[in-house]
């Protein structure tokens, strides 16, 4: 500016230039400012306030031009959370209790702890400050257009204003010692600056200052050095304040005002209330912002902060160092004082600080004006309160406010001038209604003081944003005029989606703004979470039209081709069943491939088919990094809706209105619970709702890990999918999960491993030592049906749901008999009505045979993997669990194969341990007997290499394929009968056979030497038949009612057969030969081959009867 | 006398079922379900005629019933009612 000057007086001097134009030159250069000073101007770019009855800038500037004052008695239903506090922290008794009035946030505990990957536990145990600062930041950097990973990684800094005693963490850690490790970042006040640089991974500075009352505006002050000096590219700063114990006559510091009320300047003034809120702004070098394109509020100049030092008394204010800080905030700005149009001031409203205030302020601007009454001043403390540390940044929204609507805010209580001010010989007048701020030949300033009880003071100076010309911008998007707009909205649950629709509804439609920046900075600006819409809309009535339509109809119910919806959750592999909205990481990969193609793609916005494609792919889960689709256009950040956070309680409460005694109980609140007053105790397994599987069965282990994460996070449901550090989970609590799982459960799992198995369902398959099991699969015992092969295959068939009724009613039990070269021979036959394959058909199952077994163990384990079960043949012999055929006798085999453990080298089997003993259980079977096993049975059982099949391979087939019939008694009758009637004359000459057997064991057992020739043969005929008959009844008790005539007879014959049998097995092991015992066995046999021919008989016609007079009913019916 | 039938009982169990290592008849519960031991229908034969010979008693075949044999409890109860009848008889 110097050598400006200079060159103007030497033009005048040497005559170039009028005394008139050099005056005018000097004048406006002096008015303007430095113009290199431009360039370390700060832009304030995002905005996020927090204050009683004003949850955005627009409602605050609101509450202040409609002179509102918030200030009223603290909250009924927040009253008795604090009595705990109290009850803690003062010595007052209950009936003494008289809490104060002031500017109080109707709720402090409410709080979105899923959306920041807390758990409802930690968030309960954690601080309000936190929370609310938490959230503030956030909505601030959205606020910005930066929300999502746009700022992950940057250099950006957190100054924060904050000076509080730390009562919540205090009362924790006296009351709750045993939840101190989990409260202890939730309370630890640094970490309210750190937990968004956390969150987001900013690598600038984060920090807390603590000036008392002026402590935000010195964090402002601090962040704007710290950009200037390029200590971080972008700065988050802010303050936070809540009052956790405000009471009347306690931790008073003497400024408090008896009439519940602030009058700055007033001649009544006696003192200020206190009040409550929270401020974020993210700021920005100027010239960076502006290149950027970036919505800017406001600019602040220049700032200064100072102390002052010695004064009266420690907390007495000095108006030399307030006078001082201007000055040098001034200076710093690059400013003339008689720019300013309105002064923010601290105005405590006490009859001494509001004097002095003056007197600084005013002594300031006499080094360099002696104008009158130029300057408007007020105090937000009128409004709002005195919100302490918070204060400063309250004062400065409240400027940025002013120069945003570009009008002069009016100050409350203001009657008559406090007497020891003289406004009217002063620069300064009071102003008490809104007023138009007319614009002169400088842009619109602004000053903003904070004093602290600390004797540091600070000053800021802002200016109205830059004027951004419509020119530029349309010049440059002269050629992209484009037809269709492309916006999507994400949530991180439906509610919170459709919430958002309602508030681009309400919002878009009071936008002055270009719909073309509305979607870009929504699209690009905002994270991008499972919960999805995608529009594509031609302007922006057809843009409220779509959001009018979506916010009247179930999403789920969407059809449409222009608007797409879709809900999706990453799993880990396609192993974890892919079913509805799970996307496997693969398929995802898939996804955000095609997107990039497109993306790539010579691109135009007025491809509609390429824009429909990509909400397609992107509300199937796919990363889109929307820019791209901006690449060649200059678009704009614009505010556009917030995220609608869905909050909950989060609270530790104290119950002390019952119990007057010391030991209170002290509950952990959780939104769950409407009475609010929850102990704390363990949750019990019982109580533990796990999800994430579809078929609902979760293992043992499973459980426990739950149990344990139940109680480290404070929730009761918990998806076996989810993410330890997704769900609130973190670097301490992972510590406490690795104590507790050895504590509790013996486990032994690090917190390293931890960080690398993260979800309960890997945790448990790690821990199993990589344990795929194929589950549910129960062994089944009811029953057990011709050959192991089939007794090995019926629990596939349970486990995919299928019924194995279809194959017992297939077969037909025959009675067979063959002569031979004079040799006989009975046995029992199941004839087939349908083959096999079918019938696996109907069940719902995909069989694979295979012919060879000689990669047995690679083989089974890849298709467990794939989550299909295997039967296999094996020789016996190798089995090692087996206690009758191990190393003694060789046995072809089956054995169902549905899990493997890696680790120890281990299938899981369902298998019985020795012939006797038909009952299947589950096992375990080293791999290598397996092995033997399978390569035994090719060699010494399968008649030809590769004709007979080694083993089968079982699929469920998808349900395209196939629709499961419904199983009914009315459904087996017709199926049964049906067979029964096609094999009528092979049933008849089967029946026939029971004559010849008892012609032929009459002549068998006629003396004990014929007896001891054929005892073995009898034995094992009579063993099938009781077998066939075993099988009989399970199918009858299917066919018919309980009591019926048929099971009856059944029941009768069976118990005719196994006296046959005894008689026979009682020879062989007690070898005394007794003819009337076998004369009497005879005599049963030729009732039984009555009997037998008779139940057939009767068992057709019920068959019949049922039938027709089902069909009967059946045309009764339709007529 | 009941524990002269209990210890005969499970001599019985013992000598007339292929008990596997890991199952100690000693060990059983007199109401563990015997099926563990391996019985069934054919051994449960065998038992019987085990018990007949021990016991000096003859099991009616139409009454015989596979319950009779599920636990040792069970067996016991049997032959102690029907020896009992055929003292009294």
């Amino acid at each position: 500016m110097e050598n400006l000057s200079r060159k103007i007086f030497e033009k005048v001097s040497k005559g170039r230039m009028d005394k008139e134009t050099a005056l005018e030159l000097l004048k406006s250069i002096k008015l303007e400012g430095m113009n290199e000073k431009v360039n370390d101007d700060i832009a304030i770019i995002g905005c996020s306030v927090q204050m009683p009855q004003a949850k955005n800038l627009e409602q605050f500037w609101d509450l202040i031009t409609h002179k509102k004052e918030v200030i009223k008695k603290f909250p009924r239903e927040r009253q008795k959370d604090c009595l705990g506090f109290i009850k803690e922290f003062t010595s007052l008794e209950k009936q003494d209790i008289q809490f104060s009035h002031g500017g109080y946030l109707d709720d402090v505990d409410q709080f979105d702890y899923s959306f920041f990957n807390l758990s409802p536990k930690e968030a309960a145990l954690m601080d309000p400050n936190q929370r609310l600062f938490l959230e503030s930041a956030w909505q601030c950097i959205e606020d910005a257009g930066y929300g999502g990973k746009r700022i992950t990684g940057s250099k950006t800094g957190v100054y924060l204003g904050y000076a509080d005693w730390p009562v919540y963490g205090q009362y924790i850690s006296k009351k709750q010692p045993s939840n101190i490790s989990i409260a202890s970042a939730g309370n630890t006040p640094s970490l309210i600056a750190s937990r968004i640089a956390y969150m987001l991974d900013l690598k600038g500075p984060a920090f807390l200052v603590d000036t008392a009352c002026s402590s935000s505006l010195v964090a402002v002050h601090l962040a704007c050095m710290a950009l200037k000096n390029n200590e971080c590219d972008m700065a988050i700063t802010g303050g936070v304040k809540v009052c956790l114990m405000p009471l009347d006559g306690v931790y008073e510091i003497g400024i408090e005002s008896s009439r519940y009320n602030t009058s700055t300047f007033d001649d009544r003034a006696d003192g200020t209330v206190w009040g409550e809120g929270t401020v974020s702004l993210l700021l920005k070098p100027l010239q960076k912002a502006v290149k950027d394109r970036d919505h800017i509020y406001a600019v602040i100049k220049g700032s200064a902060s100072n102390q002052d030092g010695s004064s009266v008394g420690i907390t007495a204010p000095n108006a030399a160092a307030q006078e001082q800080v201007l000055l040098e905030a001034w200076k710093n700005a690059g400013i003339h004082p008689e720019t300013i149009g309105y002064i923010e001031a601290h105005g405590t409203g006490t009859k001494l600080g509001d004097p002095i205030e003056m007197d600084g302020i005013q002594r300031a601007f006499r080094h360099s004006t002696n104008k009158k009454q130029f300057c408007a001043i007020g105090s937000v403390k009128t409004n709002i309160g005195h919100l302490d540390s918070a204060s400063g940044i309250a004062g400065l929204v409240k400027g940025i406010a002013a120069l945003k609507y570009k009008q002069l805010p009016p100050t409350l209580n203001f009657d008559r001038p406090n007497r020891n001010i003289a406004f009217e010989v002063s620069p300064i007048y009071v102003n008490d209604r809104l007023t138009e701020w007319e614009k002169e030949d400088f842009p619109r300033r602004c000053g903003v003081s904070s004093f602290g009880f600390s004797g540091t003071n600070c000053h800021v100076v802002l200016e109205e944003a830059p004027f951004i010309t419509k020119q530029n911008i349309t010049k440059t998007q002269f050629n992209e005029m484009n037809k269709f707009h492309l916006l999507v909205l994400s949530a991180k649950s439906q509610s919170a989606l459709k919430e958002l629709i309602f508030k681009y509804l309400d919002e878009v439609a009071l936008s002055e703004n270009d719909i073309k920046d509305i979607c870009y900075t929504s699209n690009t600006g905002r994270a991008h979470y499972q919960y999805r819409l995608a529009l594509i809309a031609s302007n922006k009535k057809d843009l409220l039209q779509k959001l009018d339509f979506l916010s009247s109809i179930e999403l789920q119910e969407l059809q449409n081709e222009e608007i797409y919806f879709g809900s999706f959750r990453i799993v880990a592999s396609q192993k974890q069943q892919t079913n509805g909205d799970h996307t496997s990481i693969s398929e995802k990969r898939k996804l955000d491939e095609q997107a990039v193609e497109l993306l790539n793609h010579d691109f135009q916005n007025d491809d509609i088919k390429i824009l429909r494609h990509l909400c397609f792919l992107y509300v199937k889960g796919a990363d889109i990094d929307w820019s791209l689709l901006y690449r060649t256009q200059q678009r704009r950040k614009v505010p556009v809706p917030l995220y609608p956070f869905q909050k909950k309680r989060c609270w530790i409460s104290t119950n002390i209105l019952d119990d007057a005694s010391d030991d209170q109980r002290i509950s952990l609140d959780c939104h769950d619970h409407p009475d609010d007053q929850v102990e704390i105790e363990e949750i019990s397994i019982k109580d533990i709702v796990l999800i994430g599987l579809q078929d609902g069965t979760y293992t043992s282990l499973q459980k426990k890990i739950a149990h344990v994460w139940a109680n480290i996070l404070g929730m009761k449901e918990i998806n076996i999918n989810d993410d330890f550090f997704e769900i609130g989970g973190n670097s301490i609590l992972s510590i406490k999960m690795e104590v507790d799982l050895e504590k509790k459960y013996d486990l032994q799992l690090t917190s390293d491993e931890i960080y690398e198995y993260r979800s309960i369902k890997e945790i448990a398959s790690y821990l199993n030592g990589a344990e795929i099991s194929i589950e549910p699969m129960e062994p089944f015992n009811d029953l057990y049906y011709r050959s192991c092969f089939y007794n090995s295959m019926f629990p596939i068939v349970n486990h995919v749901g299928g019924d194995m009724m279809f194959f017992l009613l297939n077969d037909m039990i025959i009675y067979e008999y063959e002569k031979d070269k004079r040799v006989e021979k009975f046995s029992i036959q199941y004839a087939e009505a349908k083959p096999l394959n079918q019938i696996f058909d109907e069940v719902g199952l995909h069989v694979k045979y295979r012919f060879h077994n000689n990669n047995i163990v690679e083989e089974l384990k890849q298709c467990i993997s794939d989550g299909k079960p295997a039967v296999i043949w094996v020789d016996a012999f190798y089995e090692s669990i087996r206690k009758d055929t191990y190393q003694k006798q060789h046995l072809d085999h089956t054995i169902l194969v549905y899990g493997f453990n890696e680790k120890e080298q281990l299938f899981h089997i369902i298998e019985h341990d020795r012939r006797e003993n038909l009952t299947y259980q589950k096992c375990k079977i080293p791999f290598s007997d397996i092995e033997e096993g399978c390569k035994a049975f090719s060699e010494h059982f399968a008649k030809e290499n590769g004709i007979t099949p080694t083993h089968y391979i079982f699929e469920r087939k998808s349900d395209n394929d196939y629709t499961q019939q419904n199983s009914s008694k009315k459904l087996y009758q017709t199926i049964f009968l049906n067979n029964l009637l096609t094999y009528k004359d092979k049933i008849y000459e089967s029946l026939e056979v029971i004559n010849l057997f008892s012609h032929s064991f009459k002549h068998k057992t006629s003396s004990e030497a014929h007896l001891r020739r054929n005892l073995d043969e009898l034995i094992e005929f009579l063993n099938d038949i009781l077998n066939a008959k075993q099988v009989e009844k399970y199918r009858f008790t299917k066919l018919f009612h309980e009591g019926s005539e048929v099971i009856y007879r059944l029941e009768q014959i069976i118990r005719k057969w196994d006296f046959i049998r005894k008689g026979v097995v009682r020879f062989m092991y007690l070898p005394v030969y007794k003819s009337e015992s076998f004369t009497l066995c005879y005599e049963k046999l030729t009732e039984l081959a009555t009997d037998e021919k008779q139940l057939f008989e009767l068992l057709r016609v019920e068959l019949e009867q049922t039938i027709i007079q089902r069909q009967m009913r059946g045309k009764k019916d339709v007529y | 006398m009941s524990i002269d039938i209990k210890e005969k009982v499970l001599n019985m169990l013992k000598e007339n079922l292929e008990v596997s290592e890991e199952v100690d008849i000693d060990q059983l519960g007199f109401d563990d379900d015997l099926s563990v031991l391996g019985v069934n229908s054919m051994t449960f034969i065998k038992l019987v005629i085990a018990a007949e010979m021990e016991f000096g008693m003859t099991w009616d075949d139409e009454e015989l019933d596979f319950s009779n044999f599920s636990t040792i409890n069970n067996i016991i109860n049997y032959i102690s009612s029907s020896t009992e009848n055929q003292t009294l008889g």
